[in-house]
């Protein structure tokens, strides 16, 4: 049932491909060019997938200590240090600590922890006294805890790649519900790495344009093969839209509807008419009190695999009516950051209704014809409205989020 | 940080020296606890000097097992105070476990 509590985004933070700052992220975005390369970090020369949208140096130094680094895995340093950028961009926050949450979601969380403890070793592998606590996906949530004092709810929803638009909405729901008053909410992931690119690869789900890494994100191109891996970080601070405005905080959007279904169908592909997303964004839009027309831009999910974007751009046309609604892809520019992709996203939206703008799409040629949707192919003004953001994921968990302008 | 790779260097025949475990332990609390070289002595307390916690001695009795090639005595290994008490627990393990050796 829909709430009649208005929450407000006014904390946003980032660790992407397209950098740490909100402004170079947009910017990034904009240019609508690709940030896939390959692989430098290690030695991918053997693998037949060796390319990835990579973070550089997540510039940790200044937020976290050397020796509270040590007991972080990538992916919980990546959360960390944008969560902290995210409740520092909120400003002064009254919530006293019991009133305060934190939701995160990742897919695979520790996982280079996990491998630097398994890999090479025999059976019984080599782990550390760290190893657990620095693998496990409530990591990020617990260190996030600490750094902010938290002392309401902190929860870890591992989803797939859906974890990040899960957590956020989940984290909607805690303000909803009066269990807390501020909420910290985001995703994280970092892992590339040999194993999971060849994993990711033996189950058909890359792109194998190995000679032109640049283009091979190409999500709603008749010639996309598949997604290109990513990593990153991604959090939001929630609050009442009320208490927001009695500090006089910046709101960059309402965060006003959240869907949630499964598509109870198969552990890797869409239901093929993308149903299971037709009935996330119609729950959200239900969430949100609004129809299909208040929407002026769908945040796609758009990860560039065949079936994924055929089946989401079939349940957006059922949803919106062919072409009455603008497209974007994210994943065309920064890739696919997997359990993070999700947040990643939702703060692409909230800056797309706060710009009123939305970034193109890049690598699109030739539009699928059998996507009959409205891709954003250049920046677009867009009128004032909500923004629709979807997350999918294997296992046909579905998330969308709806955002809208704030004081409508 | 990862742990170097478990070679037993102390293993068996090779006798090692007080001095030579006093500086294994302290390059292991500098690249587990970040801890200054200079600062180091035998007289450093481990939770006090270096801040160290349950989950900090556990790594370092870890990687010291692994640095030495000998199991510690774990419950023994947690009560250490100071990094001479460290010494003293790595010269009494080695020294059971060579005596231990048939022939």
């Amino acid at each position: 049932m829909a709430s009649s509590t208005r929450v407000a985004v006014t904390g946003l933070g980032v660790r992407t491909p397209a950098g740490h700052h909100l402004k170079d992220l947009w910017e990034t975005l904009a240019a609508g060019h690709s940030t896939a390369r390959t692989i430098t970090s290690f030695a991918a020369d053997g693998l037949p997938v060796n390319f990835a949208c990579q973070v550089g140096d997540p510039k940790w130094a200044e937020l976290v200590t050397v020796r509270q680094a040590h007991r972080m895995d990538r992916t919980t340093l990546l959360a960390v240090c944008a969560a902290a950028d995210a409740v520092t961009d909120a400003g002064e926050l009254h919530a006293p600590p019991e009133r305060r949450a934190v939701m995160t979601g990742t897919g695979q969380a520790g996982n280079e922890t996990y491998e630097q403890a398994m890999l090479g070793y025999g059976e019984f592998g080599n782990p550390t006294p760290l190893t657990v606590p620095k693998s496990m996906h409530n990591a990020a949530a617990a260190w996030i805890s600490m750094r902010h004092q938290v002392l309401g709810p902190s929860l870890t929803v591992s989803s797939a790649c859906a974890s990040g638009g899960h957590a956020i909405g989940e984290g909607l729901r805690l303000i909803r519900d009066g269990s807390a008053d501020v909420v910290v909410a985001g995703g994280a992931e970092a892992c590339i790495s040999p194993s999971v690119l060849l994993a990711f690869h033996r189950c058909g789900a890359l792109s194998r344009r190995v000679t032109d890494p640049e283009r091979a994100s190409r999500p709603f191109d008749i010639d996309r093969d598949g997604f290109v891996m990513a990593e990153g970080a991604a959090f939001v601070v929630l609050e009442r839209l009320e208490a927001a405005l009695r500090r006089g905080a910046r709101v960059y959007a309402e965060l006003a509807g959240y869907g949630r279904t499964s598509d109870a169908y198969h552990l890797t592909m869409p239901v093929p008419d993308g149903g299971g997303a037709e009935r996330c964004m119609r729950q959200a839009l239900t969430d949100a009190r609004l129809s299909p027309g208040h929407v002026v831009h769908v945040n796609a999910h758009g990860t560039g695999t065949p079936l994924n974007d055929l089946a989401e751009a079939q349940a957006i046309s059922r949803v919106f009516g062919s072409g009455q609604v603008s497209v974007t892809s994210t994943k065309s520019v920064i890739g696919h950051a997997l359990g993070a992709a999700g947040a990643i996203e939702a703060v692409v939206s909230a800056l797309t209704v706060f710009h009123g703008a939305a970034h193109p799409t890049a690598n699109l040629d030739t539009l699928d014809p059998g996507c009959d949707v409205d891709v954003v192919r250049a920046p677009r003004a867009l009128a004032p409205g909500a923004v629709l953001s979807n997350s999918f994921a294997f296992g046909g968990h579905n998330a969308s989020l709806v955002f809208t302008p704030s004081g409508t | 940080m990862p742990v170097s790779t478990p070679i037993p260097a102390w293993k068996g025949h090779l006798r090692v020296s007080d001095e030579e475990i006093f500086e294994e332990l302290r390059s292991l609390c500098v690249s587990l606890l970040d801890a200054d070289p200079a600062a180091l002595s035998p007289a450093t307390d481990l939770r006090r000097d270096l801040e160290a916690d349950s989950l900090d001695l556990a790594e370092l009795v870890t990687a010291a097992e692994v640095r030495f090639g000998h199991p510690f005595d774990f419950d023994l290994a947690l009560r250490m105070q100071t990094l001479a008490d460290a010494v003293t627990l790595v010269r009494a393990t080695v020294d059971r476990d060579r005596s231990a050796q048939p022939g």
